[in-house]
């Protein structure tokens, strides 16, 4: 399709009303454009033409068009430790609490309406504390505040049995492994997604993990 | 290409021609019809694909995903029998939904779930050099409204006949090769080590099950289920005269005592899917 111009010059005299008329039509199309003027045969945009994903050392994610995409890992006795204990997640009165476990969270801006996948695994060596009791330490994922847990599933970490006489990696050494699955409707920056403990244990460190996000925009 | 190209435009001063003038008008036909060019190169980031208010699950890369949820409990006894019909395994979470899942594409599935097991004693099969007596918790799938369930591909429900016995007498064994638990979690019954010479059973404390099944759709499908079933207890062996193909590492379905009543307890389980283009 193509425009109509109302005037072709041969040899007459160039009046004003004729340059209106074809320039009018040229507005005209330009405001009415149709299907048959748009080129459906071949593909408009190939993927070099979307915008480049950016990579966040910080974060260890890769933000593209489609989503955000990454994950954190933490890998030996060597590296960084987290611990739980009741000593940092009761509060007064003995009431436990949810506190954020170190490295594990990941902070990321949400563009988009999204669905949001998030998983991890641990391992946890949770020695006995003699304290007469066998604690229990329960994972959460956390979605956008410490208060706010996802998943219904507990994720379980008993303390080593009272009075063993086990060495913790026999008897005291847990794996804990879960996901989460969400749609979030609007734009929300800064989101934060991770692992919450409670705990009433003495001690339960972790010492290994992986987590990992993936944010789909499309 | 659409942009407009005046190429020989009336020059101010000069004679103003016809066929000057006609040209000016032609050419902007000539950008017809509109392309790429129109909406520009490198212009495309987020705002170009707002495809969905409320997801992600535009069809683009995530075509579908949701998840469910069962808070109930189940508790499952330890196949007693050594030979067909053995104690059938359990249902322990169902959910019907319906979900197209086209040629190629990637579904891919995670469940975690609540568990915790018993025992009143540990004899057969269990002793001081069989660790590896688990419980499978694998996932099948409904393909029909209302019709039979069936494991995932690469999935067995553990009662595949895996090798004739040659011996008079003896007994075939039934289970699973290796290669068809790619949608298993396996629970492990009990933990069994030598301490101060003697041997200790450890019972694991309540615990949770993750599992996760990813499959390339070789055909067109439509899901109208998908659920977790359990039986036990299963051993490992190498199976050196498989009834099919070739010698494998597979699991086998063990007859146990009632008396001493393994048992594993599901509470809540929690299955998600997403199903995904291939790239």
């Amino acid at each position: 399709m193509s425009v109509s111009f109302p005037k072709v010059w041969t040899a007459e005299q160039l009046n004003a009303s004729d340059v209106r008329g074809n320039l009018d039509a040229m507005q005209d199309k330009q405001n009415k454009l149709s299907g048959s003027d748009f080129d459906l045969a071949n593909k408009w945009i190939d993927t070099h033409h979307i915008m480049q994903g950016r990579y966040s050392s910080t974060e260890n994610i890769t933000v593209n068009v489609s989503g955000v995409f990454g994950g954190r890992n933490n890998g030996s006795f060597l590296n960084n430790l987290s611990y739980c204990s009741r000593w940092i997640s009761e509060g007064t009165g003995g009431n436990s609490r949810k506190v954020y476990i170190p490295y594990t969270n990941i902070t990321f801006d949400i563009l988009r309406p999204c669905t949001l996948f998030f998983q991890w695994h641990m391992v946890h060596q949770s020695q006995r504390d003699g304290d007469g009791t066998t604690g229990l330490t329960t994972l959460h994922a956390a979605l956008n505040s410490e208060e706010i847990t996802g998943g219904n599933v507990d994720h379980l970490v008993y303390e080593q049995p009272n009075g063993s006489s086990h060495n913790v990696f026999v008897d005291g050494t847990r794996v804990t492994n879960g996901f989460i699955l969400k749609d979030i409707s609007s734009q929300v920056l800064q989101y934060s997604i991770g692992l919450t403990g409670q705990s009433t244990t003495g001690k339960c460190q972790n010492v290994s993990w992986s987590v990992s996000v993936e944010c789909f925009y499309m | 290409m659409s942009r407009i190209n005046n190429t020989n435009p009336p020059g101010r001063g000069k004679e103003l021609t016809s066929t000057a003038l006609n040209q000016v008008f032609t050419e902007v036909n000539d950008a017809f019809p509109m392309n790429a060019e129109n909406v520009r190169n490198e212009g495309l980031d987020q705002p170009s694909f707002d495809l969905d208010a409320n997801d992600g699950k535009s069809g683009i890369i995530l075509v579908a995903a949701d998840e469910d949820q069962n808070n109930s409990s189940i508790s499952i006894s330890a196949n007693t029998e050594q030979e067909p019909p053995f104690i059938s395994s359990t249902v322990i979470h169902t959910w019907n939904f319906l979900q197209i899942y086209a040629t190629n594409q990637i579904m891919r599935v995670y469940w975690q779930f609540e568990n915790e097991v018993s025992a009143n004693s540990y004899g057969s099969p269990i002793d001081a050099d069989t660790n590896a007596v688990t419980w499978p918790v694998w996932l099948e799938w409904q393909l029909s409204s209302g019709g039979a369930w069936t494991p995932v591909p690469n999935q067995s429900d553990f009662e595949d006949l895996i090798q004739t016995t040659t011996t008079p007498g003896g007994y075939d064994i039934y289970g699973a090769s290796s290669d068809n638990t790619y949608a298993t979690t396996f629970v492990s019954q009990v933990y069994i080590h030598r301490h101060s010479a003697t041997t200790d059973y450890d019972t694991q404390p309540a615990r949770t099950g993750y599992g996760s099944w990813i499959y390339k759709a070789d055909q067109n499908y439509v899901i109208y289920g998908l659920r977790l079933m359990c039986r036990g207890l299963l051993i490992n062996f190498f199976n050196d005269n498989p009834d099919v193909g070739s010698p494998i590492n597979s699991w086998y379905l063990v007859p146990s005592s009632a008396s001493d009543a393994y048992t594993i307890t599901i509470d809540a389980s929690h299955i998600a899917y997403m199903i995904m283009e291939e790239q």
